[in-house]
C-alpha cells in the first residue's frame, strides 16, 4: 500500500530528491578527505582571506585611495604569493612604495583578521576561494554609487 | 600603582591601568603604548584605538578611524563587543547608524552623522551657513586618513555632494 503511495503520489518524488541528497553527501564526504597540497586551502571555511571578507567593512575616502585598493586587490588575483610579498603599494596620503599588501587590507578593511592572517595571507591567495573573495570584494568598490 | 584584580590577557600579572572596566597588567600598558605609536596622525582620540592581537602583541586597530571619531563625539556604543574601541566605542560605519532616522538635505543641523553613498566614510555635521536663494552650505568634520588630520570640509566640493545624513 505505502508503496503504491510512493509511486502515484508526492512521496515518490520526495524519496528521488533525498537519494539524489545522499549521493551528493556521499561524493562531498570522499573529496573533502583529500589532504590538501601546499598553497592550496582546504574547502571549508578556515581560509583566512575568506575569513578575513566575510567580516570586513570597507573603510575608505577618497576615489584615488580606492585606486590604489583596487590595484592591491587585482595584484592578490594575478600575482604569486613570492610575488606580491614584494609589492609595496601608496600610503593613505598616496606617497608610493609605502605599505605590503597585508598593510594595505589592515588600513583600508575594518577587520578582526584571523590569528594566522600575517602568516598565511600570501599563500592563500592562490586558492580559488580566495580569488572569489577578493572578486567580491573588488566588485563592491568598483560598483558605482 | 597596582589596582585590584586580574589583567584579563595575563591572569597571573598585577594590574596597572583600567579601561573601560577591564584590568590589563603593566606589560599590555607598553604594549598598548607601542601601538598607539604606530597609529596614524587622523586618528582621535589615540590610547583607545588599538587592540590586543595575541602573543603579547598589541597593534592599531584596523580600517581608518572616521567611525571611531564620530563613535566618541556622540557616545555611540551600538555594535557586537568585538567591534568596539577599549573604550567601547563604535567602530563600523554601519554599526554607527542602526537605529538612526535619515535626515533630508533642507533638515540637517549640527551634529548630525554624514556617511557617503557606499557606507564606506563618515563625519559629523560641525557647521551649517545659510545662503540665500540657494542650498544651505554643510561643513562636516571627518577623521580625513587623506589630509592626516580631523578636516573640516564642504559637502558639497569635498564630498561631491553625495551621501546620507542621520541624525
Amino acid at each position: 500500500m505505502a508503496y503504491i503511495k510512493l509511486r502515484n503520489g508526492l512521496y515518490y518524488d520526495f524519496l528521488r530528491i533525498l537519494v539524489l541528497a545522499f549521493c551528493i553527501f556521499i561524493w562531498g564526504c570522499e573529496n573533502h578527505s583529500i589532504t590538501p597540497g601546499p598553497g592550496i586551502s582546504p574547502a571549508y571555511s578556515d581560509n583566512v582571506i575568506v575569513a578575513f571578507f566575510d567580516e570586513a567593512e570597507l573603510q575608505i575616502e577618497t576615489a584615488d585611495q580606492e585606486q590604489v585598493l583596487i590595484q592591491a586587490l587585482n595584484d592578490m588575483l594575478r600575482l604569486s604569493p613570492d610575488e606580491l610579498r614584494k609589492q609595496r603599494y601608496a600610503n593613505y596620503q598616496l606617497e608610493p612604495g609605502k605599505w605590503t599588501l597585508n598593510e594595505i587590507l589592515s588600513r583600508y578593511y575594518y577587520a578582526r583578521p584571523p590569528i594566522e592572517f600575517d602568516k598565511l595571507l600570501y599563500e592563500e591567495t592562490t586558492s580559488s576561494r580566495s580569488k572569489d573573495a577578493i572578486k567580491k570584494a573588488l566588485e563592491f568598490l568598483q560598483k558605482t554609487e | 600603582m597596582a589596582i585590584q584584580g586580574k589583567c584579563i590577557h595575563h591572569p597571573g600579572l598585577a594590574v596597572t591601568i583600567e579601561v573601560n572596566r577591564k584590568k590589563y597588567c603593566q606589560r599590555c600598558e607598553t604594549g598598548q603604548q607601542q601601538a598607539e605609536k604606530l597609529l596614524p596622525n587622523d586618528i582621535e582620540p589615540r590610547k583607545c584605538f588599538v587592540w590586543y592581537k595575541g602573543g603579547n602583541v598589541w597593534a592599531p586597530i584596523n580600517g581608518t578611524g572616521c567611525a571611531h571619531w564620530v563613535a566618541h563625539k556622540k557616545s555611540i556604543t551600538k555594535g557586537a563587543q568585538i567591534h568596539k574601541c577599549l573604550a567601547g566605542c563604535t567602530l563600523k560605519v554601519r554599526d554607527l547608524i542602526i537605529g538612526r532616522t535619515k535626515v533630508a538635505l533642507d533638515k540637517v543641523a549640527v551634529g548630525h552623522i554624514y556617511v557617503d553613498p557606499k557606507v564606506k566614510h563618515c563625519g559629523m555635521v560641525s557647521k551649517i551657513t545659510k545662503l540665500p536663494g540657494k542650498p544651505d552650505k554643510i561643513e562636516i568634520q571627518h577623521s580625513s586618513s587623506r589630509q592626516k588630520k580631523v578636516a573640516k570640509n564642504d559637502y558639497a566640493t569635498y564630498f561631491g555632494g553625495k551621501g546620507t545624513f542621520y541624525k
